[in-house]
């Protein structure tokens, strides 16, 4: 994937304003169970979603030192 | 570091900047995808209980809706566990035969499995610098893995910075909204449902305010 920075600071500031007030009774608590390390492992570990193309072992080895980061 | 500063800041280790919507909304999308790829572990079912304190008041309309589905299903997860939901979502997913509730895109874009609309969501993944991880057999249009594929893309990695909304956008509405909606009606509707009732109007709640939030 090309590098494409277009990061929500762009997007509008309605939706910021409309995403973080639609989800503000939950979004906390999401937060909470998300971080707290079963999510990250099931995605991880199952890896239903198609994964990212690596090319060559270089890049593999840095992703994934990059995902061992990501176990909590 | 105590408990609430770790809840800040241990996320994904990334390098990039991702804005607090971005980051709430590749949330959902871990959660949501963990939880229909398959049943939740107890670990998860007691975090997700836990979770459910209330944070002050939504505002009304989506957000009332979203904070409500998330409460009933943060209530139901203590009141499950997780071999009934295994044996649930077995039951609702997996059925003997065919499933009783479908979770792949193409089936409810075509009436079929592995057809044309499969074929185009694998020209847009790789497109996008994603290939199939060759020890998975669940098709591509899962919608667990579809949800993960908008975690990804919200988030980046090293390797690849997150997608600009507009990619973000074009591959929601073209691979997720002409049919999310109709699946999480199908899981509500199912005899079979019960905890994924749940699930489901989380996930519609959620699914609703990305489409609005798309056409922003």
């Amino acid at each position: 994937m090309k590098t494409e920075q277009k990061p929500a600071d762009r997007a509008t500031g309605n939706r910021r304003k409309f995403l973080l007030g639609a989800t503000l009774g939950s979004a906390g608590a999401v937060a909470a169970v998300v971080t707290g390390g079963g999510v990250k492992q099931v995605l991880d570990v199952a890896a239903v979603a198609p994964e990212k193309k690596v090319k060559g072992y270089h890049e593999t080895d840095h992703i994934r030192q990059y995902y061992e980061t990501t176990r909590i | 570091m105590n408990a609430q500063v770790a809840t800040q800041t241990v996320r994904f280790d990334n390098p990039r900047h991702i804005e607090p919507e971005d980051q709430v909304r590749a949330d959902f999308y871990a959660l949501l995808a963990t939880l229909l790829y398959r049943a939740p572990e107890e670990s998860l079912l007691r975090a997700m209980l836990l979770s459910a304190e209330p944070e002050g008041g939504p505002t009304g309309g989506v957000a009332d809706d979203l904070a409500k589905s998330w409460a009933a299903l943060a209530a139901a997860s203590g009141a499950v566990s997780h071999d009934a939901v295994l044996e649930e979502y077995e039951a609702v997913f997996v059925g003997v035969g065919r499933p009783p509730v479908m979770l792949f895109g193409s089936f409810y874009l075509s009436g079929f499995m592995n057809e044309k609309p499969l074929a185009e969501l694998r020209g847009d993944l790789m497109a996008l610098g994603f290939a199939r991880n060759p020890e998975v057999t669940e098709p591509e249009d899962h919608l667990a893995a579809l949800c993960d594929v908008m975690r990804a893309m919200i988030l980046g990695d090293v390797a690849d910075a997150p997608a600009s909304i507009e990619r973000q956008r074009s591959f929601f509405v073209k691979h997720m909204q002409p049919w999310v909606l109709q699946c999480c009606d199908a899981i509500t509707q199912s005899e079979k449902s019960n905890y994924y009732r749940r699930v489901a109007a989380f996930a519609k709640a959620f699914f609703e305010i990305e489409i609005q939030a798309f056409e922003m």
